[in-house]
């Protein structure tokens, strides 16, 4: 079953559907449980990286120590922090989630640390999915002689830096819009008024062809 | 109220207000509306004399969503219509490009020709007309200067010679050998009474043929209009008009924000260098006869990743210099290739207020009750909820104002501040 396609035997595809059901009873909190009910469409298992080359069932790979790839479809966008969070409690193993929602993409990883200790996580905001924004999880040729953890910490900072960038061009834009605003102001003056009249005469004027 | 009269007809007026009802663009009547645009209208009339002049022009038309682009090509369009131009547009889109690997650049070249419109045929589909009137033109010109009349032995062998002096001055030009030779197969059928010979004509000219072997069997020409070539077809349609009796091509080109949202770089470059192209062209007086003028957002216009600007070539011909991207002095360059809109200011909107209340009046036969404190309330009210993060464009306004005016003049015993104040 190893996919071997991009050249590393150690990724399995795996494209297994969650019973959300199950996974969602799991949700502690009441009330997130019932936003995961109505926002979550369908969580599926992509892939799985493992150390371990040659598996060749899912039972076996699902004992292998490794980086599983989640992707989840939402009806509408729920805080990627959140959906991470409860994915994290629930999963408890080194995962990293894509949340897509209505054509933008929010990206997710976690990564556990021993008993007590929260471990590491990182979610980027939603964002429009498109060829130039696409970040390459697999560094297929930098990855190859990687251990999982040394790949994953990767994909971590990575994330992180995305989730930089996004949080940059929202303030920006927010910026933006504001300044769009103060330019929609209204300041009224009679001053000018006959100037626009005798201005927009003459364009009529100019635009009639007699 | 100082405005001039307009002297609108009831039929424009209703074409006007409905349009702008339905938050698009009127066909006609746009001069009566325009305000606040006097030193782009008078750009772009100085494109258009050059262009009369056998220049060639391209503009950019930069603006916000909503701040009229669409709305000042369309004036400038029947306003060259009027003039005696041959007028065409196309709004881009994901399946009209300039360049694509799936045929967007024909397909944009297609929709040009097939919304070719002229004076007397303002509705597009003007193509057949005007080569016909090409025809009967050169045709008239035998009859009225050599007396000859039609059916006499002679008559086709001299407008054929008139057609074939037309034809072969094309050949010069980039393809124009093939092109004159299709023109010239139009006229033979014209001439043989053959029907099928002037369609086949006709989608050869329209960009149609799909292979060169079935136009070397149909019309004996070794070339089709393709991706790669259309524009040269358009330099030539400019140069052809003219010969044909019209005074220049005027092609309008909406949306260019479509080539900012292709996904992949390669794809984008393509476009912009056909765009940069295009233009050099203008410039370097590879064209004649022919303006172009295309409407693009600010973003679409200056992302440095995605937008025109991310094409190095084409940023440094359309950025602003130092004086004018300073904005010396609060003065704007309009000789610039990219006139920038920006949105109209309250004064702007009170004149445009008045306008369409005048216009509304002439549809409906009536006096308009607004007045000075109407208009400031409906304004103060429309930038209020712009302030207040509504999105809210001049053609928002529009379009609630025109339901405000249809409400009061609907319902004449309702006190006019009731309807005003209601919102």
């Amino acid at each position: 079953m190893s996919e071997r396609r991009y050249n590393i035997s150690r990724q399995y595809k795996i494209e297994k559907g969650m019973p959300l059901k199950t996974l969602l009873d799991k949700v502690s909190n009441l009330k997130c449980r019932r936003v995961f009910e109505s926002e979550i469409a369908c969580v599926e298992w992509c892939y799985h990286l493992t150390e371990k080359d040659g598996i060749t069932n899912v039972a076996e790979l699902m004992r292998e120590k490794g980086i599983s790839f989640f992707e989840v479809s939402l009806k509408r966008k729920v805080s990627p922090d959140l959906l991470l969070e409860v994915f994290a409690d629930l999963i408890r193993r080194p995962m990293v989630i894509t949340f897509l929602c209505a054509g933008e993409i929010s990206l997710g990883t976690f990564i556990p640390a021993e008993e007590s200790v929260p471990g590491k996580m990182c979610a980027t905001d939603f964002y429009l999915y498109d060829a130039e924004r696409i970040i390459e999880l697999i560094d297929y040729e930098a990855d190859s002689d990687k251990t999982i953890e040394q790949i994953h910490e990767r994909i971590y900072m990575m994330i992180c830096q995305q989730k930089r960038v996004l949080l940059i061009e929202k303030a920006f834009e927010q910026l933006s819009q504001e300044k769009e605003k103060e330019m929609m102001s209204f300041e009224f003056s009679f001053e000018n008024l006959d100037q626009i009249r005798a201005d927009a005469d003459f364009v009529q004027s100019q635009l009639r062809v007699v | 109220m100082g405005c001039m009269d307009s002297g609108i007809s009831r039929a424009t007026a209703a074409t006007v207000l409905n349009s702008l009802k339905g938050g698009v663009v009127p066909r006609t009547g746009l001069e009566y509306i325009t305000v606040g645009r006097k030193n782009e209208i008078q750009a772009l009339l100085q494109d258009v004399s050059i262009i009369e002049q056998g220049g060639a022009a391209v503009r950019f038309i930069e603006g916000k969503y909503g701040s009229g682009k669409t709305f000042l090509m369309h004036a400038l369009r029947n306003h060259v219509m009027e003039k005696n131009f041959v007028v065409t547009d196309v709004e881009l889109s994901v399946d009209k490009r300039l360049v694509g690997n799936k045929g967007q650049g024909l397909a944009t070249y297609k929709e040009l020709i097939t919304n070719m419109a002229t004076h007397a045929c303002p509705d597009n589909g003007a193509l057949q007309l005007i080569l016909d009137k090409w025809i009967s033109a050169l045709e008239n010109e035998v009859v009225q200067f050599e007396g000859l009349v039609p059916g006499h032995e002679v008559f086709d062998v001299r407008v054929s010679q008139k057609i074939y002096k037309i034809t072969s001055s094309m050949e010069e030009r980039v393809n124009g050998f093939d092109f004159g030779k299709v023109l010239a197969s139009y006229y033979k059928g014209h001439r043989t009474g053959d029907v099928e010979l002037q369609k086949k004509a006709l989608r050869w000219l329209r960009g149609e043929y799909k292979t060169r072997t079935e136009a070397k069997t149909d019309l004996g020409v070794n070339l089709i209009i393709s991706d790669e070539n259309w524009y040269d077809f358009v330099k030539l349609f400019a140069d052809f008009v003219v010969k044909a009796g019209y005074t220049g091509l005027y092609v309008c080109m909406d949306e260019l924000a479509t080539l900012y949202e292709i996904p992949s770089r390669v794809g984008r470059e393509y476009n912009y260098n056909k765009l940069l192209s295009i233009y050099n062209d203008a410039l370097q007086g590879k064209a004649s006869h022919l303006g172009i003028i295309i409407s693009v957002t600010k973003e679409a216009m200056e992302d440095s990743v995605r937008g025109v600007f991310s094409f190095g070539p084409l940023k440094s011909r359309l950025e602003d210099t130092d004086f004018a991207g300073k904005g010396a002095a609060g003065l704007r360059d309009m000789a610039s290739p990219v006139i920038k809109l920006s949105m109209l200011n309250p004064g702007e909107m009170y004149v445009l207020l008045e306008k369409l209340a005048g216009m509304h009046g002439t549809l409906y036969g009536y006096s308009p009750k607004l007045e000075h404190d109407d208009y400031i309330y409906f304004l103060k009210q429309q930038y209020n909820k712009a302030a207040e993060g509504e999105e809210t464009t001049a053609r928002d306004m529009i379009r609630n104002y025109i339901t405000l005016l249809n409400l009061i003049q609907q319902n004449q015993e309702v006190p006019k501040e009731k309807i005003l104040y209601a919102n």
